[in-house]
């Protein structure tokens, strides 16, 4: 099988273009993608990427969503929530919904079953799916999405095979991109997950491109060794970028805890007064990799990583490749 | 307990979401499987395991099953400190899809900024205009699905009377749907409704013929007046109205030495002084 390593930068170029569909994996608090929506805000303003009018899938808007959103490049959003648990509601996707600021968004409200059928859907390569979840109430109305459906969204219908429940009709998400979070991959994109799975079986088979981002870059035998924990195969997968600590503010399970004290900083410094400040230290200052770790800075890494949860990926450990080897194994 | 209520003295010792989350965490019972949501909801279930139902599977949306929380109330439903003691890990699928669709999920604890008469649930927006919503919430989350699904669930939420109405701003999760017997009969969702709304003044009920919620409960610092006068439609009296236990003390002390440490989901350090 071929090395599917790649930079982040190289990951971002290839596979984000204008009007792109983008889908997140994770939950508000954990494995989400941050640094691949940094990337995008980066080339944007080094202007190496000429993006615009993003419509971005995922279980909710919190940092690296709300970033794009607040820089104007988000059209759409399909979704089942807008925050980040307990630290907060996304102080800027709030703005663009209730004031049209910086522009106008469309936000097509999922539940979180809802919107994992229709990424199965999507998976499966199927136009629509069924599911009980979107027949009544509001959920079914709000189709804003070009090209995603018609309105109202949920076609309701009655079981055709005569037990007269009613199901939604729910249309496939076919998203452009895939990119999801995983503590350990290895070069051939067989990537492992620890903890709940949230979406990310059907958000990683629904994309075109399937993009994950790992802490660490693990040897081919420990998948064979474990191959019941791979959630995400290589067959599946078109590129791999190692990015320790990618998934920060939100947790990576088995490796560190989420940092809610920074999604509280980061809430508290999203108006437009101060957003501006808090991107240029945390989105465009750093320029290596190295130096995006010393933006988080050691105490509160080490602080993160004592974690009870990284009992879990003791076994996978001994199986991590080192910096130099996977330096070696990019390519360019 | 006196048939006015009225005892606001009872406000200098206990808070009223401790009222909510003791009253709610009552609901418990073992061998239950109990799906949690974010916020508020993630107390009552804690209290119940630690009090009442240590046997409870406590079952988190995005796929963790059986965990006992280490450290204090987490952040969130997807935190670190409950996915590192799981029995099992599945994913929203197997939460929301098979074990709440297939009838497997007993109690189901959710959070909402608004319900109506018919217990009928809204956390998506405030306002009339979806394209440009008064204020945005967080939106359903997982609990559309699980209000479908679950054999009941319960709600904790404040009470005023723009929250507890008549119509709501937008309809996120089906109760009761529009009343009487059309949850079933009209939409055939298989869980058994909304059991009850704790809310910081009252436990509200269904009535178990039209399904319109009634003031079945009070807790005793309040009055029927006053919750009549924050509802925002005209709430009737159950027949069997009772004034709410007060919370013992063995609930005050998990609530306020284990569970909610720094008083952020009940409030109680601004009534208590702090050892």
């Amino acid at each position: 099988m071929i090395n599917k390593l790649s930079s982040l930068s190289d990951a971002v170029n290839k596979y984000v273009h204008d009007r792109s569909i983008i889908a997140m994996g994770g939950f508000p608090l954990s494995r989400e993608t941050p640094i691949f929506f940094k990337e995008i805000l980066r080339q944007h303003r080094a202007g190496i990427l000429n993006v615009n009018d993003l419509t971005l899938v995922g279980p909710s808007i919190t940092l690296g969503g709300s970033m794009l959103v607040a820089e104007g490049l988000v059209d759409s959003v399909i979704s089942p929530f807008a925050g980040h648990e307990r630290p907060g509601l996304s102080v800027i996707a709030k703005e663009a919904l209730e004031k049209g600021l910086p522009r106008k968004i469309k936000w097509e409200d999922e539940s979180n079953l809802s919107l994992a059928m229709r990424l199965m859907a999507g998976a499966l390569n199927l136009p629509f799916i069924t599911c009980t979840s979107g027949i009544w109430g509001d959920l079914k109305k709000q189709g804003l999405v070009e090209g995603m459906g018609p309105y109202p969204k949920n076609i309701v219908m009655e079981d055709p095979f005569g037990s007269a429940r009613k199901v939604a009709l729910l249309q496939a998400i076919m998203p452009d991109i895939s990119v999801l979070h995983v503590p350990f991959a290895d070069i051939h994109g067989n990537g492992i997950v620890l903890g709940s799975g949230y979406h990310d079986i059907w958000i990683s088979r629904a994309g075109k491109n399937t993009i994950l981002i790992a802490d660490h870059i693990i040897d081919t035998e420990a998948c064979r060794r474990y191959p019941n924990l791979v959630m995400f195969p290589g067959a599946g997968v078109s590129a791999v970028v190692p990015w320790r600590f990618g998934a920060w503010p939100t947790n990576c399970v088995g490796l560190y805890k989420e940092d809610v004290d920074h999604m509280q900083y980061f809430l508290k410094n999203s108006r437009r007064e101060t957003l501006q400040e808090y991107m240029e230290k945390y989105v465009y200052s750093w320029n290596s990799h190295d130096e995006y770790l010393d933006v988080i800075g050691k105490n509160r890494i080490d602080f993160l990583e004592d974690d009870p949860s990284t009992v879990l990926s003791e076994p996978l450990r001994p199986w991590i490749l080192p910096a130099d080897k996977v330096a070696a194994l990019l390519p360019g | 307990m006196s048939d006015n209520g009225n005892h606001k003295d009872l406000l200098k010792k206990y808070t009223p979401m401790e009222f909510a989350c003791c009253a709610s965490a009552r609901y418990c019972a073992d061998d239950m499987n109990v799906f949690v949501g974010v916020g508020l909801s993630l107390l009552p279930a804690q209290l119940a395991q630690r009090l009442y139902a240590p046997d409870i599977t406590i079952i988190y949306e995005g796929g963790t099953i059986g965990a006992t929380v280490v450290g204090g109330l987490p952040w969130g439903v997807d935190v670190t400190c409950i996915q590192a003691n799981a029995e099992c890990h599945t994913d929203v699928v197997g939460t929301l899809g098979w074990l709440c669709q297939k009838g497997k999920v007993e109690l189901t604890y959710l959070g909402a900024a608004q319900a109506d008469k018919y217990g009928n649930l809204n956390t998506t927006l405030r306002g009339d205009d979806y394209l440009r919503p008064a204020a945005r919430i967080s939106g359903s989350g997982g609990a559309h699905d699980l209000a479908i699904g679950s054999k009941t669930f319960v709600v904790i939420m404040n009470h005023r009377e723009d929250r507890i109405v008549d119509k709501l701003d937008y309809r996120t999760t089906p109760g009761f749907c529009e009343g009487g017997r059309s949850r079933w009969e009209e939409w055939g969702f298989a869980g058994g409704g909304n059991g009850a709304i704790y809310t910081d003044l009252a436990v509200l009920r269904p009535n178990p013929d039209s399904y319109e919620l009634e003031i079945s409960e009070a807790y005793p610092f309040t009055s029927i007046e006053e919750i009549k006068k924050k509802t925002g439609f005209d709430i009737k009296v159950a027949k069997n109205f009772k004034w709410t236990d007060i919370p013992t003390e063995e609930e005050i002390d998990i609530i306020r030495n284990k569970l909610d440490i720094t008083g952020d989901y009940t409030g109680w350090t601004k009534i208590i002084k702090k050892n």
